[in-house]
């Protein structure tokens, strides 16, 4: 990095199945004041907004940057707009601190948001497009087949993903944002509904409203900021093609690559020793050893041991999720930096409830399309050295 | 700033229905691009691209146009859904870091698929702009009206098809690609307040703040390419940039036809080859997007760093 | 090899959008229900209608309301003089910014002047003509009307029947077309011939052939026809029901390895889980009329075989 990036301030609503109390323009207002609140600052102070969603056809407006830039302070200055899939909370930020990191500018306001009760997401996901068979059955129906050659060759008990989601919910009873509250028994998991098999209903995301907000700066305007930043110590961002022969698609290579471009950067050499805590985009349960695997956390075919040995609950050696995660609250296109957002709250402090003792170092991490595009980033109480 | 420069440009045929899909269509001009300066995707450090998934009716039509990249081994990726010279303006942020040498932006566009004048109309407040059959044509006029611009009536750019890839490069990287790079010496975009109705639509604000940003003035530009789909949009954008009648601009092949996520960039990149070819020592290039000329894009290329 | 004519179909997006309102909104929305418009303070001497949440420049929160009389004049117009279907006038009219009185923004609607279109220009003073049935809708407000015109509507009773959210249909229509590789695959499909290409990079048989090799980018000339049977590499049983969805759940969606394909293609799977799994070997059950399109193919069914081994498929996965 050219020079350090900080996450100054950070800002979340409440996450609800239907935000029926603001239009979607102030759903995304109220995560920015907050995070301009954190950071102290006023609309006035910022250089650039970058803003991310998903699909356009969850809201069914084109292009929604161009009427939010007047409610966003953007007016008379650049705006962005970042659609990468799943992943593009991440890439939002990303962005960002690239804008922060290349010395263009001071400060950057980026906001993602989705507001899914607008539309259904099913529906916007699954188009019965000209030419094909209708296969198309939404995330889960794509996903599905993955995890069960997931569980073909890592030999996994059937309970893990029952597992993640009880950890998950559970965290997410400490997180005021948090979309789904209480806990569901190993009872309740196991007679739960089958969706696509083998998920189930538990095991999958919700549908929510939210925005989530960052307010990035450099280091001298990090300096003036009312709580400790979060320093940008990595971040890396990776694609490859959805389909194509030989492909991994359960532990995709571009997930591996960017992984350990991050941990380059960060000169980190065994991340399960020296990350504190991991905010890991699992939208369905048995994403969670999946990626434990693709990120390094584990050996290939071991990651659901993390998840029985407790080694991701809130008291374990690498706290997976403790805010609830995806599968609490799932604004899909706020849901990348939601992770971003929560991994730097850990660093400076300031995640209350859910906050890991002593978490100096996090991982935040989102994922987008058929597991093809990742975007991730480590943040630490310290900017990296040299 | 680090000194970056535009050293290569690629743009597919433009026509009103392209036989090509989007694969096609990023494989042709990605891989010309590349054939030209003599790369392989390998050599690329980092991909971003534009499109808009309304285009086409459904979501993450990104997706498949990766394809037509030969993305394996995996590659360091972005995606804006703009027009690709605001793609181009994200590579440009990065290449800034030092960290990478060399960028490569596309974008592409299928308008015949769709109904653009109506979609557009999805762009304006999603309160009432949809509900009233706000479309673009409505939004021209408006406009038109407002700069004293509408005389006979609103002439439009024929839509079409196409797709463009330019290649960015930073410092030594740049002369080694091309003889004469086109040198990015100032870049800014800016966008506009959102309601229509709390706008002065005759006049474009933001735009007289990034032509101060990059000190328009001061370049003494020999050529402009400037992306209007209307001509008198084409018009207010030469008033607010103060560019005389004198000055020759969009002579390139690509400013006959709105090509839709496209055309900005093609005009970025027309622009761009007039400083690459020596005709020109400075030029301008212009993108805008969004209702009413909403946000626009300066970036000034010369001869030098 | 000539070439066959691209392939088009068309393709309809079309959702009614629930929009969530806050405050503002609520009271500009309700007040239309009501035949009133309602402008917010954005400043001294600055009142916007419609009003925004936000001040345009600062950005500040507005929430202070104000009824606005509903007269005021044009200041710029565009005649439609030929309506298009989704223009909500079947005669010709203006769309135009109005300045209300006491307001400081322009409001954006049309403006019927009775096919005149002379009157539809800067400087005519206009006031609302109100539907009769309002819902909360920007279209409660009809259009508006040379002041002239005698007006008179039903005031709906003031109340708290408060909207919770607007109703946006969206309807778009598209021509998707196919491009050049993906035609000559579909037309091949009407004709019960699965070819996929071979990539020139990797030499894998490619399927669906795409207009470029994912892993090289580089184009795919050589085709290469494979079997209509193969192996499931993966699988899943969809039992949830959503909008729009074609088929009646339960149905199984599988990954299909065809012999002589280098990569699995997606379709529908006939049976039920318990006869389901990974290996097991299938068959296309073809359509009986010729369709350019994958759903020539109709769904897979079970091949009376022993399943695959396991190192046939193990890449795949």
């Amino acid at each position: 990095m050219k020079r350090p990036c900080a996450v100054i301030g950070v800002g979340q609503t409440r996450y609800a199945a239907k935000r029926q109390d603001q239009s979607f323009t102030g759903l995304v207002r109220e995560a920015a004041l907050r995070a301009l609140d954190d950071a102290g600052l006023q609309f006035a102070d910022i250089d650039a907004v970058v803003i991310g969603k998903a699909p356009d056809f969850f809201e069914g407006i084109m292009m929604p940057e161009h009427h939010l830039a007047s409610a966003l302070g953007a007016a008379n200055k650049p705006m962005i707009r970042v659609h990468t899939a799943g992943s593009v909370g991440g890439s939002t930020a990303l962005y960002a601190a690239h804008l922060i990191a290349a010395g263009v500018h001071e400060r950057v306001l980026c906001v993602a948001f989705e507001v899914q009760s607008c539309s259904n997401a099913m529906w916007a996901l699954s188009p019965v497009y000209p030419f094909q068979p209708p296969v198309v059955a939404g995330a889960g129906g794509f996903f599905a087949p993955l995890i069960q050659a997931y569980i073909n060759r890592s030999k996994a008990p059937q309970d893990v993903g029952w597992r993640v989601v009880m950890k998950d919910r559970r965290n997410a009873a400490k997180n005021p944002f948090a979309h789904l509250q209480g806990a569901p028994t190993y009872e309740q998991m196991q007679s739960a509904q089958m969706l696509w098999d083998p998920i189930n209903y538990l095991e999958t995301c919700p549908s929510s409203d939210g925005a989530c907000a960052l307010v990035l700066s450099s280091e001298k305007a990090a300096a003036k900021a009312p709580s400790p930043p979060a320093f940008v110590q990595a971040m890396a961002q990776r694609s490859e093609p959805i389909f194509f022969p030989g492909r991994d698609a359960v532990s995709p290579q571009a997930g591996k690559d960017c992984a350990a471009a991050l941990y380059r950067q960060a000169q980190i050499k065994d991340p399960r020793a020296e990350l504190d805590m991991a905010e890991i985009y699992v939208p369905f349960s048995w994403f969670e050893p999946m990626w434990l695997e693709n990120l390094g956390f584990a050996e290939v075919d071991q990651g659901w041991r993390m998840v029985l040995d407790g080694s991701t609950d809130f008291g374990g050696c690498l706290p997976v999720n403790v805010s609830g995660g995806v599968l609490s609250s799932n604004p899909i296109g706020a849901s990348g930096m939601i992770r971003f957002a929560e991994a730097a709250l850990q660093v400076k402090g300031q995640a209350g409830a859910h906050q890991v003792p002593k978490a100096r170092r996090a991982l935040g991490h989102a994922y987008g399309g058929g597991s093809q595009f990742f975007a991730m980033w480590i943040v630490g109480d310290t900017p990296m050295a040299g | 700033m680090r000194p970056v420069a535009l050293v290569g440009f690629s743009h597919s045929e433009l026509q009103p229905e392209s036989p090509l899909d989007e694969v096609e269509l990023t494989q042709q001009v990605c891989s010309s691009l590349r054939d030209k300066l003599g790369l392989k995707q390998q050599d690329i450090d980092l991909v971003v691209s534009g499109s808009c998934d309304f285009l086409s009716g459904r979501p993450f039509v990104f997706i498949s146009a990766l394809d037509g990249l030969g993305a394996v081994p995996p590659i360091d990726e972005s995606h804006v859904e703009m027009d690709g010279a605001f793609a181009l303006y994200e590579a440009w942020v990065r290449l800034q870091s030092g960290e990478i040498d060399c960028a490569l932006v596309y974008a592409f566009g299928r308008s015949s698929q769709a109904n653009l004048n109506r979609l557009l109309g999805l762009q304006s407040d999603p309160h009432w702009g949809a509900p009233l059959g706000l479309d673009e044509q409505a939004i021209a006029g408006l406009q038109a009206s407002a700069a004293g611009l509408l005389g006979a009536g609103l002439e439009r750019l024929p839509e079409a098809d196409g797709a463009a890839a330019v290649l960015l490069a930073a410092g030594d990287r740049a002369r080694q690609l091309c003889p004469r790079p086109a040198w990015i010496r100032a870049i800014d975009h800016r966008i506009d307040r959102s309601e229509l109705g709390q706008r002065n639509l005759g006049q474009l604000p933001a735009l007289e703040r990034s032509a101060e940003a990059v000190s328009l003035s001061s370049h003494q530009v020999e050529y402009a390419e400037l992306h209007a789909v209307f001509t008198h949009q084409r018009q207010m954008l030469k008033t607010t940039l103060g560019l005389g009648d004198e000055l020759p601009t969009n002579q390139g092949k690509t400013s006959a036809f709105d090509a839709f996520m496209v055309s900005g960039l093609m005009h970025l990149g027309e622009a761009a080859e007039a400083v690459m070819q020596g005709r020109v020592k400075r030029s301008l290039g212009h993108a805008s997007a969004g209702p009413a000329l909403q946000q626009n894009l300066l970036c000034v290329f010369g001869d030098s760093p | 090899m000539g070439e066959p004519a691209g392939l088009t179909q068309p393709y309809r997006l079309e959702y009614v959008y629930k929009r969530g309102l806050g405050p503002v909104l609520n009271a500009f929305f309700n007040g239309l229900k009501r035949a009133q418009l309602l402008g917010v303070r954005g400043g001294e001497n600055e009142i916007f209608c419609p009003p925004s949440e936000y001040h345009p420049e600062s950005a500040e929160s507005l929430t202070e309301m104000v009824e606005l009389t509903g007269a005021g004049e044009i200041v710029h117009a565009f005649w439609i003089a030929q309506p298009l279907a989704h223009h909500p006038s079947k005669t010709p009219f203006a769309f135009a910014l109005i300045r209300l009185d006491q307001c400081s923004s322009h409001f954006l609607h049309i403006v019927d002047t009775g096919g005149d279109e002379s009157l539809a220009c800067a400087g005519l003073r206009v006031r609302p003509r109100w539907a009769d049935e309002r819902i909360g809708s920007i279209r409660d407000l009809e259009s508006f009307v040379p002041e002239s015109v005698d007006q008179s509507c039903v005031v709906m009773p003031e109340g708290d029947e408060l909207l919770e959210r607007l109703n946006i249909p969206v309807s778009l229509e598209y021509q998707v077309r196919a491009g050049r590789v993906q035609s000559r695959f579909l037309h091949q499909l009407s004709e019960r011939k699965i070819i996929g290409r071979r990539s020139p990079a990797s030499q894998k048989v490619l399927l669906p052939p795409r207009g470029a090799c994912p892993q090289s980018g580089e184009l795919c000339a050589a085709e290469v026809e494979v079997s209509d049977s193969g192996t499931v590499v993966a699988f899943t049983v969809v039992r949830i029901d959503f909008p729009g969805q074609q088929l009646k759940p339960p149905y199984a969606c599988a990954s299909v390895l065809l012999d002589g394909a280098d990569q699995p293609i997606l379709h529908l799977l006939k049976g039920l889980p318990g006869s389901l799994r990974i290996g097991m070997r299938v068959v296309a059950v073809w359509r009986d009329e010729a369709l350019a399109s994958m759903q020539a193919i109709d769904y897979f069914c079970a091949l009376d075989e022993a399943d695959a081994a396991a190192d046939t498929y193990a890449e795949h996965l």
